[in-house]
C-alpha cells in the first residue's frame, strides 16, 4: 500500500512541482489575506496592530443596515446583477453565434475586436459618453427631443430610465467578455454534428436550438456560477460614474458600494469598510454553493464542484 | 493523501498568519523622551531621515533638484535628512489611507480635517499637546491659532499659515462686468451678508439679455453649498451654528430660513435659465467652465488677492464680488492640519523639523517655487518670478500651493501679488469677525454611525437643493425628513453637549 502510493507520488512528481508556482500565488494573494477579515470585528488601531486591536463585536456593520436606504441597496445590488446576467449572457450567445457564423476571416475578427473594444475603455470615459448623450444643456437625446419640437428631458433628475439605461451602458460595455468565451465554446464543437444535420434538412434556427445551444451549456453555467457569486458585490464606476453621482437618481443607482463609499467619503476606518467587504463574500460565497448545489441536483455533469 | 497534503497546508497558513501579526510597534519609549528638554542639534550623529509628506500641484521635472537642496539645507540647519514624498491630490487621497495603515515609514503629511477622528481613533497620529517643549516657534508664528487643533486634549497638528476665513464670493469676468456698466461696490448692501442678492439677480438678466448663448452661472458651489461662509459648522455640516457663529445654539441650517432663502434664490436663477442646467452633475471647477469660454461667472471661497489667483487660473481677468462677510471659525483653520504619525520612529526629530519649517524661509520657497535661479528669480520688488525664458508651461517645479505648506509668509510671494500681501493677510485675518465657538472641534467618534448615514443623505440632496434644480419646499421636506430619519437629532445633541463642555471649560 504504502510502496504503491510512494510510486504514484514518484510519477506525479512533475505535475505536482508545477503546481507550487500558481499554489505559491494563491496562498499568498488570496489566502493569507483572508486572515485580514478579523479587522471587520475589531476597532482597528494602527499601533495595536490587527491582531491586538480591541473587539469591536457587529458594530462596524450596522451602518449597513440601520440606514432607511438599506432595503434599497440591497434590491438594487440584487436586482441590477440578476438582470445584467440574464442580458449580457442573452445578448452575447446571439452575438457569439451569429459571429461565429460570418464566413470572412477578416470581418469575423473585426466583428469580435470591435464588440470587445467597449470593455477595455474606462468606465470613467464611458459615463462622458453617456453624459454627451444625455447632457440638458448640450446633450444629443435633447437636441433630438428639441427639434422633433418636444419637451426636452431632465435625464439626470428623472428616475424613469435610468434602470435601462444603466442596463444597455453595462451590456455594451461588459457583452465583448462574455462573447469571445462564447466564441470559444463554439468553435470547440464538432462540425460532424453540423454536417449530419445538414444532410437531415435541419434549418439554420433548428441547429443553433439543437446543437450550439446544448454543447455551450457547461460554458453558460460557469460563466453564470461565477457572476452570481459577485451578486452582492457591484461596478462602482457604473452606478457612481455614468449616473454623474446626480442625488435625484440615488433610489434607482444606490447599490452596496456607492452607498459605502458616500457613507464613508468623510470618516473613513478600516473596520467598517471591511465589514461591507466581508458581508458581500459571505453573500457571494453562500451563493455559489447553493447555485452550485442547484445545478448538481438538475445536471451533476454540468456543476463546476 | 490529501488529508496530509491539506493538513501540512494550514499549518503553513497559521506559522505564516501568526508570523504577519507581530508587527505591532512598541511607542512607548518616545514618550518618555516627550517630556524632556529640547536639545541643541548634534551635528555629530548619525543623521535622521525625515519622511516629508507634501502636495504638489503636478510633478515637476525639477523634484530631484529640489531634494538635493532640501536636503543640502537640512544637514547644514538640522543635522537631519529628508526623503521628500510628493503627491497630487488625487494620488495623496489614494495612496495615504494604505500608508497609514500599513504602518509605512512616514514622519510629517497633511492631514484633512473630515479623517481627524478616524486617525485619532485609529492612532495613526501623535498628540502634539505632548511635544510642545520642541514646537515653540510654532506656536510664535500661529499664535492663538495653534491652540486650534485640538480634539478634546488631543492637539492634532498645526495649522498653515494662511487667510483664516473662508468669505464666499461671484467671480465674474471682467470684460463683460465692465462692458455692461457695472461696479462692485453697486452690489453693497447694508444687510448681514452686505450683498444685495436681488442685484445679482439683475447682472444675470442682463448679461442673458446681452449674451443669450452664455451660462450666467456654473461651477460646483452655490451660497447654500458654502456651509463655512455663513456660520460655523464645526467639523461637518450636521448641526450649525448659524449666523456667523455669533450664538452657541446648535441648529439644523438645512431647516433655516436663511438655507431657504438661498435655495429660492438659486430655484429663481435656475428657472430663468441663468445656470447650467446640468449644474448639479456638473464636477468641473468654476475655473474650468470660465476657462471654457462660455460662462460668466462661478461662485468660490474668495480672500485678499483671489483676483490674481483667478486670474492665471481662468485666463481671463475677473472681479470678486463677496457674497458674505469674512468670519473666522476653527474650521477655517484646521481645514488640514501638519501632522506627525505615528509611524514616525524619532518623533522628537519630527517635532524639531516641523517647528524649523516654520521658520525657513529657503524651505518655504523651495517646496513651493522650487530651486531659485532655476525654476524662480527673485524680482527688483522682492517677488519670485519666473527666469528668462521660463514659464508655466516648461517650468521644472512649480507648486503655488502656499496654503498648504507650513509658511508661505516665510517666503517669497509671487508676481502680481501687491509687494505688501502679506501685511494685507495679516491686517484681514486680524479683522474677521470670530465665531463664539472658535477653537472648539467636534469629536465624531461617539455617533459615527449616524454620521455615516447622514453623509449618504447629504449627498442624496443637498445640490439639487442649492441648486435650485428641484422644488424648494418638497425637496427641503423631503431632506429634512430623511437627515431626521438618519439620526441628525443625536448629531445635533452629541454636538451641542460637547459644545456647552468646552464652553464651561473655557470660563
Amino acid at each position: 500500500m504504502k510502496s504503491k502510493t510512494l510510486a504514484k507520488l514518484k510519477d506525479y512528481l512533475p505535475l505536482y512541482l508545477m503546481m507550487i508556482p500558481g499554489l505559491a500565488y494563491l496562498i499568498i494573494n488570496n489566502y493569507i489575506p483572508m486572515f485580514g477579515i478579523v479587522v471587520a470585528f475589531k476597532k482597528f488601531n494602527v499601533v495595536d496592530g490587527i491582531y491586538r486591536s480591541p473587539w469591536n463585536g457587529l458594530k462596524n456593520f450596522e451602518y449597513l443596515f440601520t440606514s432607511n436606504d438599506a432595503g434599497t441597496i440591497i434590491r438594487n445590488t440584487m436586482l441590477y446583477n440578476v438582470a445584467f446576467i440574464i442580458v449580457n449572457n442573452v445578448v452575447g450567445i446571439i452575438l457569439a453565434i451569429m459571429i461565429c457564423d460570418v464566413l470572412h476571416d477578416s470581418l469575423k475578427k473585426l466583428y469580435q475586436s470591435s464588440i470587445l473594444l467597449p470593455f477595455l475603455v474606462s468606465i470613467v470615459v464611458v459615463s462622458y459618453i453617456v453624459f454627451a448623450l444625455l447632457s440638458h444643456e448640450n446633450g444629443m437625446f435633447n437636441a433630438i427631443l428639441k427639434a422633433s419640437g418636444k419637451d426636452p428631458a431632465q435625464w439626470y433628475n428623472d428616475t424613469t430610465w435610468w434602470p435601462l439605461i444603466l442596463i444597455v451602458v453595462n451590456c455594451w460595455k461588459g457583452v465583448g467578455y462574455g462573447t469571445l468565451i462564447y466564441i470559444a465554446a463554439i468553435a470547440g464543437i464538432d462540425n460532424s454534428f453540423y454536417e449530419a444535420a445538414e444532410l437531415d434538412g435541419a434549418s439554420k434556427l433548428q441547429q443553433i436550438t439543437h446543437i450550439t445551444l446544448p454543447c455551450i451549456v457547461p460554458s453558460i453555467i460557469t460563466l453564470m456560477i461565477m457572476s452570481v457569486g459577485r451578486i452582492f458585490y457591484s461596478d462602482f464606476g457604473l452606478f457612481y460614474q455614468v449616473p454623474q453621482n446626480s442625488g435625484s437618481l440615488y433610489s434607482v443607482t444606490n447599490t452596496i458600494d456607492t452607498y459605502v463609499y458616500r457613507a464613508l467619503i468623510a470618516s473613513g476606518g478600516i473596520g467598517r469598510s471591511s465589514a461591507a467587504g466581508v458581508l458581500q463574500s459571505v453573500v457571494g460565497f453562500v451563493l455559489v454553493v447553493s447555485v452550485n448545489a442547484l445545478v448538481r441536483k438538475i445536471s451533476k455533469e454540468n456543476a463546476i464542484f | 493523501m490529501s488529508k496530509k497534503i491539506l493538513s501540512l497546508l494550514l499549518a503553513l497558513l497559521f506559522v505564516v498568519a501568526s508570523l504577519s501579526g507581530c508587527t505591532a510597534k512598541d511607542s512607548s519609549s518616545d514618550k518618555d523622551a516627550a517630556n524632556g528638554e529640547p536639545s541643541e542639534i548634534n551635528f555629530d550623529e548619525e543623521p535622521y531621515t525625515i519622511n516629508f509628506l507634501y502636495l504638489v500641484a503636478m510633478e515637476g521635472t525639477d523634484q530631484q533638484k529640489v531634494n538635493d537642496a532640501v536636503n543640502e539645507l537640512t544637514l547644514k540647519e538640522l543635522n537631519m535628512k529628508v526623503n521628500m514624498i510628493p503627491m497630487t491630490f488625487g494620488t495623496y487621497m489614494s495612496q495615504l489611507p494604505l500608508m497609514l495603515s500599513s504602518g509605512e515609514d512616514l514622519d510629517i503629511f497633511p492631514a484633512m480635517a473630515n479623517q481627524f477622528a478616524t486617525y485619532i481613533e485609529s492612532k495613526y497620529i501623535v498628540n502634539c499637546d505632548d511635544y510642545a517643549a520642541y514646537t515653540k516657534d510654532i506656536y510664535e508664528v500661529l499664535g492663538e491659532d495653534a491652540a486650534a487643533g485640538y480634539v478634546g486634549d488631543f492637539l492634532v497638528g498645526f495649522s498653515n499659515v494662511k487667510e483664516r476665513s473662508y468669505p464666499a464670493g461671484l467671480v465674474c469676468r471682467k470684460d463683460i462686468f465692465e462692458e455692461l456698466g457695472y461696479k462692485v461696490e453697486d452690489f453693497a448692501a447694508d444687510n448681514q451678508y452686505g450683498v444685495d442678492f436681488d442685484k445679482i439677480t439683475e447682472l444675470f438678466a442682463a448679461v442673458k439679455a446681452k449674451y443669450p448663448d452664455m451660462i450666467c452661472l456654473d461651477g460646483t458651489s452655490t451660497m447654500g453649498i458654502q456651509t463655512e461662509s455663513y456660520g460655523d459648522n464645526m467639523g461637518n455640516v450636521f448641526g450649525y451654528l448659524e449666523g456667523y457663529g455669533q450664538t452657541t445654539t446648535v441648529t439644523n441650517w438645512f431647516e433655516s430660513d436663511e438655507f431657504r432663502m438661498f435655495a429660492e434664490i438659486n430655484r429663481e436663477w435656475f428657472t430663468s435659465g441663468y445656470v447650467s442646467t446640468d449644474i448639479a452633475v456638473n464636477s468641473d471647477s468654476g475655473e474650468i467652465k470660465v476657462k471654457a469660454g462660455n460662462c460668466f461667472s462661478y461662485i468660490t471661497n474668495v480672500k485678499p488677492n483671489t483676483d490674481i489667483e483667478k486670474l492665471a487660473q481662468t485666463g481671463y481677468e475677473v472681479v470678486v464680488v463677496p457674497l458674505s462677510k469674512p468670519m473666522k471659525h476653527t474650521n477655517a483653520v484646521t481645514a488640514d492640519l501638519l501632522v506627525v504619525a505615528n509611524a514616525s520612529k524619532d518623533k522628537v526629530k519630527a517635532f524639531q523639523f516641523l517647528n524649523w519649517s516654520y521658520k525657513s524661509k529657503e524651505f518655504n520657497d523651495l517646496i513651493n517655487w522650487g530651486v531659485e535661479g532655476l525654476d524662480w528669480v527673485e524680482n527688483e520688488d522682492g517677488l519670485a518670478c519666473y527666469p528668462e525664458g521660463v514659464d508655466a508651461f516648461n517650468v521644472g517645479y512649480h507648486n503655488d500651493f502656499g496654503f498648504i505648506y507650513p509658511n508661505q509668509m516665510a517666503g517669497h510671494p509671487w508676481v502680481g501679488n501687491p509687494t505688501n500681501i502679506w501685511d494685507i493677510y495679516a491686517e484681514y485675518n486680524a479683522n474677521t469677525a470670530k465665531s463664539q465657538a472658535f477653537g472648539f472641534m467636534f469629536n465624531s467618534v461617539p455617533v459615527e454611525t449616524e454620521i455615516a448615514q447622514l453623509n449618504s443623505v447629504y449627498e442624496q440632496y443637498y445640490k439639487d437643493i442649492a441648486f435650485g434644480v428641484i422644488d424648494v419646499d418638497q425637496g427641503l421636506a423631503d431632506f429634512n425628513k430623511a437627515l431626521y430619519d438618519a439620526g441628525l437629532q443625536k448629531v445635533i445633541d452629541e454636538k451641542q453637549r460637547q459644545l456647552d463642555e468646552w464652553l464651561a471649560n473655557q470660563k
